[in-house]
């Protein structure tokens, strides 16, 4: 079996919650918010991972902890076998470059201030991707990968489209050749007839580069489209796992099938609505013992509110952390 | 043997029409540019129905719907031309006072921010009971009684609890429960609803969507849902506009909308979308970018991104004519277009 | 290479380009500093005295086609000392204005960028010196050092920086949570890099629009300073001395301080348009984004 690109143990991202001076004095115990909670993830190379989830599950704080824009608690990020939040400048550097990130809003992910060849440019120098005299043809190949001509090249991201904007977000990602895209919430901004043409421009640079990605979303319909497997989480925690079809087709957990039952769908007519799920998710300052979904879980028992659930492995490659899957 | 959607929509047909818009036209001036946000559209709402306006951003959805409460400023925005009659009264030549009566009870909208939709220093008790207090003389005991029936009803749970307090201790889902509680105080026989989900979670959304259709469903208001997911109006809308450069493209009963469409747009847009049923096979996404707004091609302004355009398409603006009963389109191939399978 | 060519659109296109998108009121302002600007430098060439030459045969004279502004109780000729009084007063107000805004800004961007413990040293360093009266310590100053124009610019050097500190640091809180600055440090960029190079051009809108008020209230400032006697000191044409000096003749010349005043006014009158109309251009700019 081939070794994981990314491989995930154990990690847990908090993040305290200040107290006031009289709190402290009072006695306030001080309180964190767990927004990853003890996550194992393996992601192999030339694989998509879609990570949903609701907002507050955690999927976002994971994906930046992940590029150490967040410090983990506890537990590790190991790509490539090293550790992305330890080691020395320059090796971090280094690994930083194999792990790029494409973000949800695509104007606030472009500098203002720089043309999409500055942009591009000072990564490509920052990194010393190509000899000097190369970097306008470079720019201009980025460029035409990702399907923008070489006339946006002075253009200042106000003067683009969201979809132009996401595009060169993109160049830049590849300008530096990863070997693995974050890509949070890469085309929810972005118009139907925009995604579409992102979300296959997405899966041809995967094809022609071999790239694994981990794709967050919140889109169950986009996430299914791109990814090999899925990872579904709440609260902290991933409470589902297994490849795209067995999540899709076969969920096992409680919250996994509410979510799908949720989701609207194209070929359904008008139909009267029964809400698949009471309430909201719990604050992540306040995560319940036992299972974390007991609160809005339609199936729930009395073991569930005490006792954290096992990760139960349903089939190879598929597991659900719930006491009651069969 | 009639499908009973058809029944329902058949007898949707003979109900009254309660709004109706006549060749709008709506105008942004920018500096020396004009932007056309709404260009020549007609839409007959009748009493009770759902309709859903799907488009993308800048197709004009939001301006259709914010032009029928008249909520656009203006300066920039100018209505250059159009009817918009709600109830057999014209509202753009009501005087402005009118018209505010007209937005506390008889047109109720739904934000797509909540959070924004309140204001941040006031109990969200106060804010859901305003209207009435102004406009009914409401007294303040009597109100909070109201708001906490109002809150029952749209689902909060122990509300007598929750009436006083703030936008913010509330999740984002409880307040579009109370936006929707304030607007159907007044008893509204037309409530707009602006992306009402787009901001929620998918199981909000799902709670939410449930709970607009319960409402409508005990007081028979008329729901306009503007969305830009076609999934969303699909399951909860009787008929469906497409909008595209501010005008409508298509408009039909959502099951044929969804099944045949018999517009480019329509047919480009749901050959785009991922399906949640579907095995990940390639998008077929319509190429190129929207016209700008300012500067509006001859004839249709689909066209340049149209894989059946025909230089005939450039040449005339192309109306919206009924090409199968209740199913318009503005599409001159319409025909040709019904033939093709999704 | 296509892009490469367009970089080289001629300066002249681009700046006429940039001119025509400006508001009235920056129009307005900048041609009125300007010409304030060129009556300083051409000062000596505009006008036939000397601002410093005596003559006391013609003290007192009012407005006339010899002496536009008229003479002072010196018999110097009024006009004269408010064109010099430009090249005292202007750089004066350049000087305080941005020098303390280059390290006001870096240090608050900076600050908001670490944050933690340089960003904590920094806000109480600013409490303290928001706090001290600035009057106080520029009287404390030149009681120590003696008047002069330098212990001034030495006073306000100290204390002039808060501010523009407070609006980078601000504005640096907001910015470094956006993405662009999360991509950079995604590709690898140091901390310098990144503060100066992607985040800096991008808060210092606010300090550029606040130093135009800021530029006029120095001018007042000095201007003030020397009204008191704790500024420049006689005979030097500036324009606060000036009125100081005319009070005493208020009502037999009332020339002799009112037209120096109305010289501040007008300077003070375009900072403000040109304020107004740069943060109207350049939150345009920002506008745009959205």
């Amino acid at each position: 079996m081939t070794e994981p690109l990314l491989s995930i143990r154990g990690l847990r991202v908090e993040f305290p919650k200040r107290r006031t001076l009289t709190g402290a004095l009072l006695g306030q115990k001080p309180m964190s918010a767990r927004a990853v909670d003890g996550v194992d993830l393996d992601v192999y190379p030339r694989e998509t991972v879609g990570l949903v989830g609701e907002s507050g599950s955690g999927k976002t704080t994971l994906g930046r902890a992940i590029l150490s824009l967040y410090q983990p608690s506890a537990g590790q990020v190991l790509f490539k076998g090293q550790n992305v939040s330890t080691g020395d400048a320059v090796a971090r550097q280094k690994l930083h470059r194999n792990l790029q990130m494409v973000f949800q809003n695509p104007y606030a992910s472009l500098n203002p201030r720089m043309t999409v060849a500055q942009t591009i440019d000072e990564a490509l120098r920052f990194h010393t991707i190509v000899p000097a005299q190369d970097i306008p043809a470079e720019i201009e190949r980025l460029l035409g990968l990702v399907g923008l001509t070489a006339d946006m090249a002075n253009r200042y991201p106000q003067a683009l489209s969201g979809g132009q904007c996401q595009r060169v977000g993109l160049a830049r990602a590849m300008s530096v050749q990863p070997s693995m895209l974050v890509l949070d919430e890469a085309v929810a901004a972005l118009d139907v007839s925009i995604q579409a043409q992102v979300l296959n421009l997405l899966l041809d640079l995967r094809e022609a580069f071999g790239l694994a990605m981990i794709f967050i979303a919140h889109e169950l319909s986009v996430v299914r489209h791109i990814s090999h497997r899925v990872a579904v989480m709440y609260l902290g925690k991933i409470v589902e796992i297994g490849r795209r079809d067995d999540i899709f087709e076969r969920p096992k957990h409680p919250y996994t099938q509410s979510l799908l039952a949720a989701v609207p769908r194209l070929g359904t007519a008008k139909r009267k609505r029964q809400a698949v799920l009471q309430g909201d998710i719990p604050s992540p300052y306040n995560i319940p013992t036992g299972c974390p979904f007991q609160t809005r879980c339609p199936s729930v028992q009395d073991i569930c509110r005490s006792v954290a659930p096992p990760s139960i492995t349903v089939s190879a490659d598929h597991k659900a952390d719930c006491h009651f899957v069969t | 043997m009639v499908a009973p959607e058809q029944i329902a929509a058949d007898n949707a047909a003979m109900k009254p029409s309660i709004l109706e818009i006549e060749d709008l036209v709506v105008e942004f001036h920018q500096g020396n540019k004009v932007v056309r946000a709404a260009n020549h559209v007609s839409l007959t709402i009748r009493q009770g129905e759902t309709v859903g306006i799907v488009g993308e951003s800048g197709s004009g959805k939001s301006v259709l719907c914010r032009s029928i409460l008249r909520l656009l400023p203006s300066p920039p925005s100018f209505v250059k031309s159009g009817r918009i009659t709600f109830a057999g009264r014209d509202l753009l030549s009501l005087p402005e006072t009118e018209m505010q009566e007209i937005r506390g009870a008889d047109i109720a909208m739904v934000f797509q921010n909540p959070m924004n939709a309140l204001n941040p220093v006031w109990p969200i008790g106060d804010q859901i009971t305003e209207g009435e207090r102004v406009h009914r003389g409401l007294g303040t005991r009597a109100a909070r009684t109201r708001a906490v029936e109002l809150l029952k009803r749209v689902g909060i749970p122990s509300p007598e609890m929750r009436v006083d307090e703030y936008p913010h201790q509330w999740s984002g889902g409880m307040v579009q429960r109370a936006v929707i509680a304030m607007a159907i105080a007044g008893g509204p026989k037309l409530i707009l609803a602006d992306e009402p989900t787009t901001a929620l979670d998918v199981t909000i959304q799902d709670q939410i969507l449930a709970l607009l259709m319960d409402l409508q469903a005990a007081t028979g208001t008329t729901l306009i849902l503007v969305s830009h997911d076609m999934a969303v109006v699909a399951e909860t809308c009787d008929r469906v506009a497409v909008m595209y450069a501010g005008r409508i493209m298509e408009l039909a009963p959502t099951a044929d909308v969804f099944a045949h469409p018999r517009h480019p747009y329509s047919l480009g847009l749901l050959r785009s979308i991922p399906r949640i049923d579907g095995k990940g096979q390639r998008l077929e996404p319509i190429p190129g970018q929207p016209p700008s707004l300012s500067e509006l091609p001859a004839g249709c302004p689909f066209m340049p991104r149209c894989s059946f355009a025909s230089p005939a398409c450039g040449t005339s603006d192309v109306p919206l004519r009924e090409v199968a009963k209740g199913h318009f389109s503005a599409c001159i191939k319409a025909e040709e277009i019904a033939a093709v399978a999704l | 290479m296509e892009y490469s060519k367009a970089l080289n659109l001629p300066l002249r296109r681009r700046l006429a380009e940039e001119f025509s998108r400006w508001p009235m009121t920056l129009k307005i302002g900048s041609i009125m500093f300007l010409g304030i600007v060129l009556a300083g430098i051409f000062a000596p060439w505009l006008v036939p005295y000397d601002p410093y030459t005596q003559d006391l045969n013609n003290t007192l004279q009012p407005p006339s086609l010899t002496h536009p502004f008229g003479t002072d109780n010196f018999g110097r000729d009024v006009l004269t000392r408010v064109l010099f009084g430009i090249r005292i007063d202007l750089p004066f107000g350049f000087l305080t204005t941005y020098v303390p805004m280059v390290y006001g800004v870096v240090l608050g961007a900076m600050a908001g960028y670490a944050g933690g413990f340089f960003d904590g040293i920094l806000m109480r360093v600013l409490d303290v010196v928001v706090a001290f009266p600035f009057l106080v310590l520029i009287i404390v100053i030149v009681a120590i050092l003696g008047p002069g124009i330098f212990n001034i610019y030495l006073s306000i050097f100290l204390t002039a920086w808060t501010m523009y500190a407070r609006l980078a640091r601000a504005e640096m809180l907001v910015e470094r949570n956006k993405d662009y600055i999360l991509a950079a440090r995604n590709l690898g960029y140091g901390p310098g890099r990144i503060v100066f190079r992607h985040a800096l051009p991008n808060v210092i809108n606010s300090s550029i629009v606040f130093s135009m008020s800021d530029f006029v209230l120095n001018i007042m400032l000095v201007s003030g300073l020397s009204f008191l006697g704790l500024g420049v000191t006689p005979p030097t044409p500036e324009w606060g001395a000036m009125i100081a000096e005319g009070r005493d003749f208020i009502f037999e010349a009332w020339w002799i301080s009112t037209l120096p005043g109305l010289a501040l006014v007008v300077t003070g009158a375009a900072l403000c348009l040109i304020g107004d109309g740069l943060a109207q251009r350049l939150g345009e700019r920002r506008h745009a984004l959205i």
